[in-house]
C-alpha cells in the first residue's frame, strides 16, 4: 500500500515538473494579439484556439471554428473575406478556407512549415501567405499551390500589392516586390534591420519602418529609396495616409506624423506607452490604441480630441467599419469591445460562446 | 526584479554570444557548456558531499545506529546527528548547491525561451530586454535559428524522404542521455539500504528520461538541446570527479540483492 503511495506521489511530482516546465516554456501561452476582420453582417475574430463570428449588430456569435480547439492550433492572423470564403491561417502551418456563413471548413493547405503571423494579402484569384518558414506561398482559391518564393528569413507581415506586384519585409532585413501572377523577384532592397511592419503601397510608393526605429519611402517600381526618418521607437504597423500625411505610432508610444512627400516630421504626440497596432482612421482624427489600454483619438493636425481607457493591453490593428470600432485586448476580461465612433462601448465579447 | 538580475543579463549573453558565431545553435550549445562550467564549483561541491554520505553509509557505526534505534525515529535522528558532527559531515551540503543552482537554471531555460521569440509579444519583450549599450537590434536580429536539420524556434522532426511521419531524432537523444546521466550518477544499491529508497530512485531513472522526453518532443527543438548538451556535460564533469558508475549501464549483469528492511 506504502509503495503503491510512493509511486503514485512520485507520478504526480513529475507531472507537475511537466507542468511547470511547460508552463515556463510558454507553450500553449499567448505570445501574440488578435485579430479581427469587420464585415457589414459579422465580426471575424480570430483569439487564440478559436476563430468567432459574431454578429456585427449584437456581437452575438454565429458561429465558431474549429469544433474541438487545441493549444497547438492558434489563430492569431486577421481573417480575409473572398466572396463566400474566410480564410483563416495558424500557428500549426495551416492556411483554412471556412464557409463564411456557416464555418464549415471547405479547404486546407497545409503546404508550409512555420507559423503564420499575419494574414494572406489577394490578388486577383491568388492568396498571397507569408508564413515563419522563410516562404511566401501562392494558391488559387481551392487551395492548390500555384508558386512559392523563399526569402532569407522569417516573413511576419501580410504584403502590399498594386495588383500586379507583391511587397514584403523579411526578418532578413530585406524589402522585396515579387511579380504576384509567378513569384519572381522583380528587387529586394536593404532596410538596415529586421522589419515586420505591414507596407503601405500608394501611389507607387511604398511606405515602412523597421525595428531600429527608422522609417522608409520606396519606390515601387525599382525600389530605390526616396527617404529615409529616425523616429522614437521600432515601428511594428503599418502608416495611415491621410491628405498628404503618414500617421503611425512606435514602440517608444509616439504617434508620429510625418509628410509623405519627404518624411519631415510634422509632429509627435507621446503617449505613456508603446503603440504597436495600426490606428483607425475616423471622420474626425486617427485613432490609436496603446499598450496602456489606452485608446486616443488624434485630430488631423495632431490636438488630442479624446483618451477612453480599458482593461487590458491594445496591440492588434484597430478596425473601423461605418460608425463601429473594434478594439481587441490582451490580458482583459473583455478581449473584443465594440465602440462607437466616440469611443463608447456597444457590446463586448468575452472570447469563449 | 527577477528579469533584472537573472532574465537579461542571459538573453544578452546569449545574444552576444549568437552574434559572434552567427548560429543561435551553436550560440545556445556556447551558452550551455559555459553557464555549467561556471556553475561547476558548486557541483563539484554537492557531488563531492553526496559521496561523503554514500561512504557514511558503508561506516560500521551508521549501520549499527540503524539496526539499533530502528523502532525510535528520534532517538535515530540524534545518534546520526551526532555521527555526522563528529565525522564533519553537513548532510544539507550535497542539497545547498542544488538549491542553489535552480533559480539559476530556471532562469537560463526562460532566458532561452524569450530569446527564441518565436510571436509577436515574445519579440516586443525580447527588444525589450536588450541592453543598448552592449546590443542593438539590427545586430542581433534577427536570429539564425536554423541548426543542422532544425529550427531552434520549432519542435523538431527529422523528414526522411518516403516516410510520411517526422522523427523525433533529437526527443530520442534526450531520452539516452537523461538515462545515461541518471543511471551513471546513482550510487550502486548497498545491501541493507532501505528498499523504499530504492524503488524511488528505480522510479525516477525511469520517469526522468520519459518526462525530459516528452518536453523535447513538444517543445521548441532549442530547448531540446539545451537538454542534450546539459546531460553531456553533466555526464563530463561526473566522470572528471570520478563519480561515474558505470557499472549501473550493464543491465546485463546481475545485481547484488537489496536486503529488505522490514
Amino acid at each position: 500500500m506504502r509503495m503503491k503511495i510512493n509511486r503514485f506521489g512520485v507520478i504526480l511530482l513529475f507531472a507537475l515538473l511537466a507542468v511547470t516546465l511547460t508552463a515556463c516554456s510558454g507553450a500553449g501561452q499567448t505570445n501574440s494579439w488578435s485579430g479581427v476582420l469587420l464585415t457589414e453582417e459579422y465580426v471575424y475574430y480570430a483569439g487564440g484556439n478559436l476563430v468567432t463570428a459574431l454578429r456585427s449588430d449584437s456581437g452575438n456569435v454565429a458561429w465558431q471554428y474549429p469544433e474541438k480547439a487545441s493549444a497547438q492550433r492558434l489563430f492569431y492572423a486577421e481573417p480575409v473575406l473572398i466572396g463566400e470564403q474566410v480564410i483563416v491561417v495558424d500557428y500549426a502551418h495551416q492556411l483554412t478556407s471556412l464557409n463564411a456563413k456557416t464555418g464549415v471548413e471547405t479547404w486546407k493547405f497545409s503546404g508550409a512549415e512555420g507559423r503564420y503571423i499575419d494574414s494572406p494579402v489577394v490578388v486577383d484569384d491568388l492568396i498571397i501567405a507569408p508564413n515563419t518558414d522563410y516562404s511566401v506561398y501562392a494558391l488559387d482559391l481551392s487551395g492548390n499551390l500555384v508558386w512559392s518564393f523563399k526569402a532569407g528569413h522569417a516573413l511576419w507581415a501580410r504584403p502590399a500589392t498594386d495588383g500586379t506586384a507583391i511587397y514584403f519585409p523579411s526578418m532578413d532585413k530585406n524589402l522585396y516586390a515579387l511579380d504576384a501572377a509567378t513569384g519572381s523577384l522583380k528587387w529586394k532592397v536593404a532596410l538596415d534591420t529586421t522589419a515586420i511592419s505591414r507596407p503601405l503601397l500608394e501611389d507607387g510608393v511604398l511606405y515602412l519602418g523597421n525595428l531600429d526605429g527608422t522609417f522608409f519611402a520606396f519606390n515601387a517600381k525599382d525600389g530605390s529609396r526616396i527617404w529615409e526618418q529616425k523616429v522614437g521607437g521600432g515601428v511594428w504597423s503599418q502608416p495611415i495616409l491621410h491628405e498628404g500625411k503618414l500617421y503611425f505610432g512606435d514602440q517608444s508610444g509616439r504617434i508620429n506624423i510625418l509628410n509623405s512627400a519627404d518624411g519631415q516630421s510634422v509632429q509627435y504626440i507621446e503617449t505613456d506607452a508603446a503603440i504597436v497596432g495600426t490606428g483607425a482612421l475616423l471622420d474626425e482624427g486617427i485613432a490609436f490604441g496603446n499598450e496602456d489600454g489606452e485608446v486616443i483619438l488624434i485630430g488631423f493636425d495632431g490636438e488630442r480630441l479624446w483618451t477612453r481607457s480599458f482593461d487590458g493591453s491594445v496591440y492588434a490593428n484597430l478596425q473601423r467599419l461605418g460608425n463601429r470600432l473594434v478594439l481587441s485586448l490582451n490580458k482583459s476580461e473583455k478581449p473584443l469591445i465594440a465602440l462607437d465612433t466616440n469611443g463608447n462601448e456597444n457590446w463586448y465579447f468575452d472570447g469563449k460562446n | 526584479m527577477w528579469d533584472t538580475i537573472i532574465i537579461e543579463p542571459f538573453i544578452n549573453l546569449l545574444l552576444w554570444i549568437s552574434k559572434l558565431v552567427g548560429n543561435f545553435g551553436v550560440a545556445l550549445i556556447l551558452f550551455t557548456i559555459l553557464t555549467r562550467i561556471v556553475l561547476y564549483p558548486l557541483t563539484a561541491k554537492q557531488i563531492k558531499s553526496s559521496a561523503a554520505m554514500q561512504e557514511l553509509q558503508k561506516d560500521k557505526r551508521y549501520i549499527e545506529i540503524q539496526t539499533k534505534y530502528k523502532g525510535d525515529k528520534e532517538k535515530l535522528a540524534q545518534e546520526q546527528m551526532k555521527l555526522y558532527q563528529e565525522l564533519k559531515i553537513n548532510p544539507m551540503a550535497s542539497c545547498l548547491p542544488t538549491l542553489i543552482q535552480f533559480p539559476i537554471i530556471i532562469g537560463l531555460y526562460q532566458a532561452m525561451i524569450q530569446t527564441m521569440a518565436t510571436g509577436p509579444l515574445d519579440l516586443l519583450n525580447l527588444t525589450r530586454h536588450i541592453y543598448p549599450k552592449f546590443l542593438s537590434i539590427a545586430e542581433v536580429l534577427p536570429l539564425n535559428s536554423k541548426f543542422l536539420w532544425m529550427d531552434m524556434g520549432m519542435p523538431e522532426r527529422l523528414n526522411i524522404p518516403g516516410l510520411n511521419f517526422g522523427i523525433p531524432v533529437l526527443a530520442i537523444i534526450v531520452v539516452i542521455t537523461t538515462y545515461i546521466s541518471t543511471k551513471i550518477m546513482t550510487p550502486p544499491q548497498q545491501p541493507g539500504a532501505a528498499d523504499q529508497g530504492a524503488m524511488m530512485t528505480k522510479m525516477m531513472n525511469l520517469y526522468m528520461p520519459v518526462l525530459m522526453g516528452w518536453l523535447a518532443w513538444s517543445l521548441q527543438s532549442g530547448l531540446a538541446l539545451y537538454f542534450v548538451v546539459t546531460n553531456l556535460v553533466q555526464i563530463a564533469q561526473y566522470a572528471i570527479s570520478g563519480n561515474v558508475h558505470w557499472d549501473n549501464l550493464a543491465f546485463w549483469k546481475k545485481k547484488p540483492e537489496v536486503k529488505k528492511t522490514r
